[in-house]
């Protein structure tokens, strides 16, 4: 019997050279069929799927498929499915709730056995005013349930939408799409269009190198939300760590998915709910932490605690909130829904959810209000005030906290 | 060990019946031919059996009565219960006010979030059969399940002695002519150089045949413009299929994606044996019998490792942890093109066959039987064995079906 190498690549030289189309060859029958490594199978069948994963990264990289290929047949699929098919199914319960309130009096009369098909009608007709009297105030009952329901489901609807207004969801964008664009969307790109590698760590700006530290070694997965293009799960993944991130806005995953980076069109509250307890060696909230509502933010740190494994870390890296509120367009900060939280706030969140290790940093502060040359008490006096004027302005762009959760 | 404990046995009469209840008993159907098999079975291990379901189709009429007769029946401490579960029925809770000890056998039940979205009532039945489980499960000393996935699912419940037996399946059954006309068909279509897909199995979501026609576009844009994807099954729901085309047509696929319905044995057989590769790309699988039809017939296998899918395929394909259409495509490719690769892979599926052989299986049930009725050693007909299952692929990482919902 003939053994295929476990070490080479069977078969031809460059694939795409096969004749797909041709009849299929009668493997188990004529010749003697060829048998996976006695002892290495397994071996054997992981170094055909890492040549295949090779073969999809180069068509991947040579831009045979757009990043989002798959999101965007997801998505597509979905204009096809019934509403709430694909997620959530509060319509369909409803609409079962509504089918099943009607509570049918006509009790079906068929039956296998001679005659007794018979005596069932004799007997519903008997019992009919019985039963009917007993049916009508259960469907009464039930019917006004479900009115109750339905209302109920409007208000929430309502409350939903109004919410949604008030922070236009970044997932949102996309689901508008029509079919036909999606569709185009499904074509190749350009080969090597998009695919240059963002620069590492570039979303926790001047933090990338101590997040990159405090990080090497973890020892389980490691979350970033919001990635946004990827650079510090990239550079975690150089650094060995099974690093992993979330973002709601689908445009700027199209880079690091193209990479093969593990990144995921998520909204990054409902991802870290779905997480498993313990279940992360290092979470990075960055982003959401600058524009989430407080409400949210607490429930970000609540979920910090549950989601890391004991001993794991969080690094909170955000905006100053002075810097914030100087910095960003007027209407932005006047409409957002919520503002960045100080370093402090933060160290009181972790520290009460019972993280250790808890330590605040500041980051580079820029160029200031130059102070008046002069050892004059009214220059001195002016320095004083610009000093407060500049703390005020001119404070550190940004922050990092993090913590340790305890328990290890 | 008995089930019912070592002790146990000496007081409780030896078992003379033990009878089948099943929710529905159709020909040409896994769990209906399996229910058949056992029926047979258990009569030749010195059991008295009867079937009992909730529905008989007309071509079995008289291998079966309906279920309410057995009410009539006053308890005997002789006789048990075999309840073939798979999908919720009236049957359980009738069941589980009966007194005679229970065994169940254990097919799976589709979790509800991967169907009530597309049909709420028959995501109310599984809701329905899953909640029966739990029902059942202190008056059941003992289970049977089809596959490693299957028993942790009992497990999680609270059944404490689960051991696992493969479907009885006659793979003598796949054997039928071929129906020349299907044939025809299938080779008009490759005249063109398309390689042929396939899947068996019915048209619902949970076997996710819309990630196959991912597959196929990848495939097609990648590899082979003329590609065709047969989807052999019939319908479980009216809304997927609609889905299914109209994604297949906004894709431009219509013409390369063909759903056929309903197939006699001779069509599947043609179906088998002019494909290039068997895909699939379930998101949830009990055990997955047209995995074992495809090995039986020499076709290739390119998986997504779901459910019991990894455990089932036993090394004898490519298994994948992901639906990624691109890297489903590549794998397909690699089978197409590798004829090494393939007929390793071929020959691997045929000595995976050995282990569902229904001498094999029929073996292993009856041990399982015997010792879950505790029928003393000295008595049984079938020398015991260990029934947990070989010939199982321990390394296969099959998800949760936790993760579905």
């Amino acid at each position: 019997m003939t053994a295929v190498d476990p070490g080479g690549v069977p078969g031809p030289s460059d694939p795409r050279e096969a004749q797909p189309g041709s009849p299929r060859p009668p493997a188990a029958a004529g010749a003697a069929p060829t048998e996976l490594p006695e002892s290495g199978g397994s071996s054997f069948l992981a170094g055909i799927m890492a040549e295949i994963d090779q073969e999809v990264r180069r068509r991947r990289a040579a831009g045979e498929f757009p990043p989002s290929f798959e999101r965007r047949l997801d998505l597509l699929f979905s204009r096809f499915a019934p509403e709430g098919a694909k997620e959530g199914h509060f319509e369909q319960a409803l609409s079962l709730a509504d089918r099943a309130a009607y509570v049918d009096i006509d009790v079906p009369l068929r039956s296998n056995m001679a005659g007794v098909s018979l005596v069932k009608r004799v007997l519903r007709q008997l019992m009919a005013w019985y039963l009917n009297y007993v049916v009508q105030q259960v469907v009464r009952f039930t019917s006004a349930t479900m009115r109750v329901l339905h209302m109920f489901d409007e208000r929430l609807g309502e409350l939903e939408e109004e919410a949604r207004s008030r922070r236009p969801h970044p997932l949102v964008e996309e689901d508008r799409l029509p079919p036909a664009e999606l569709v185009m969307a499904l074509e190749p790109v350009p080969a090597g269009a998009g695919t240059s590698p963002p620069e590492p760590g570039a979303e926790v700006g001047e933090w990338a190198s101590l997040v990159r530290l405090r990080l090497a070694g973890a020892g389980g997965r490691v979350l970033h939300t919001e990635c946004a293009g990827g650079g510090l799960v990239a550079a975690l993944v150089d650094d060995g760590v099974d690093a992993y991130g979330v973002e709601p806005r689908a445009h700027l995953l199209d880079l690091p998915s193209a990479l093969g980076l593990d990144v995921r069109r998520e909204d990054p509250l409902e991802h870290l709910r779905s997480v498993g307890e313990g279940s992360l060696a290092g979470l990075v909230l960055s982003g959401c932490v600058d524009h989430l509502p407080v409400r949210e933010q607490r429930a970000l740190a609540d979920l910090a605690a549950t989601r890391l494994a004991p001993g794991g870390v969080v690094m909170v890296v955000g905006t100053s909130p002075n810097r914030w509120a100087h910095s960003a367009p007027v209407i932005e900060t006047d409409l957002a829904p919520g503002r960045p939280l100080h370093p402090e706030t933060w160290c009181h969140l972790l520290a009460r959810r019972g993280f250790s290790q808890i330590e605040a940093r500041h980051g580079r502060r820029e160029a200031g209000l130059a102070l008046v040359p002069g050892a004059d008490p009214g220059v001195s006096t002016l320095n004083a005030n610009l000093a407060r004027i500049d703390q005020a302005l001119f404070g550190p762009a940004s922050f990092t906290v993090v913590g340790v959760r305890g328990g290890q | 060990m008995s089930p019912t404990g070592n002790g146990h046995h000496a007081v409780r009469p030896a078992v003379r019946a033990i009878h089948q209840f099943v929710p529905s008993l159709a020909p040409r159907d896994a769990i209906g031919s399996h229910t058949l098999a056992v029926q047979s079975l258990l009569g030749e291990i010195g059991f008295e059996s009867e079937i009992f379901a909730d529905e008989i189709k007309p071509e079995l009429e008289g291998r079966a009565q309906p279920y309410a007769r057995y009410r009539r029946r006053p308890y005997r401490p002789d006789t048990w219960l075999l309840y073939q579960s798979s999908i919720g029925s009236p049957i359980a809770g009738f069941l589980a006010e009966r007194q005679e000890p229970k065994l169940l056998n254990y097919h799976n039940i589709t979790p509800a979030c991967l169907l009530e979205g597309w049909d709420p009532l028959v995501g109310e039945s599984v809701t329905n059969g899953r909640r029966q489980l739990h029902l059942l499960a202190p008056g059941v000393p003992a289970a049977i399940a089809v596959s490693r996935f299957n028993r942790e699912e009992l497990r999680a419940i609270g059944y404490r002695w689960v051991t696992v037996v493969p479907p009885l399946i006659d793979l003598r059954a796949f054997d039928h002519e071929v129906d020349r006309q299907t044939a025809h068909h299938v080779e008009d279509a490759r005249a063109g150089g398309g390689a042929a897909l396939l899947f068996v199995g019915r048209i619902s979501p949970n076997k996710a045949q819309h990630d196959l026609v991912k597959v196929l576009l990848a495939y097609r844009r990648a590899y082979d413009r003329a590609a065709q994807l047969y989807l052999v099954g019939s319908s479980f729901s009216a809304a997927y299929r609609d889905a299914l085309l109209g994604f297949a047509a906004a894709l431009g696929l219509e013409g390369a994606v063909h759903l056929t319905g309903s197939v006699t044995p001779e069509q599947l057989t043609a179906y088998y044996q002019a494909a290039d590769v068997f895909v699939c790309c379930s998101d949830h699988e009990g055990f997955c019998i047209p995995l074992v039809e495809a090995m039986y017939h020499d076709l290739p296998i390119v998986a997504y490792g779901a459910a019991a899918v990894p455990e089932t395929v036993g090394g004898a394909g490519l298994v994948l942890g992901t639906r990624d259409p691109v890297r489903m495509a590549a794998a397909v490719h690699r089978l197409i093109a590798d004829a090494d690769l393939r007929q390793a892979l071929v020959a691997a599926g045929q000595a995976r066959l050995a282990d569902f052989r229904l001498e094999v299986t029929k073996a292993r049930f009856a041990a399982a039987v015997e010792a879950a009725v505790g029928r003393p050693e000295d008595q049984r007909l079938v020398s015991h064995q260990p029934v947990d299952p070989g010939g199982v692929d321990h390394r296969s990482a099959a998800r949760s079906p936790a993760s579905h919902c």
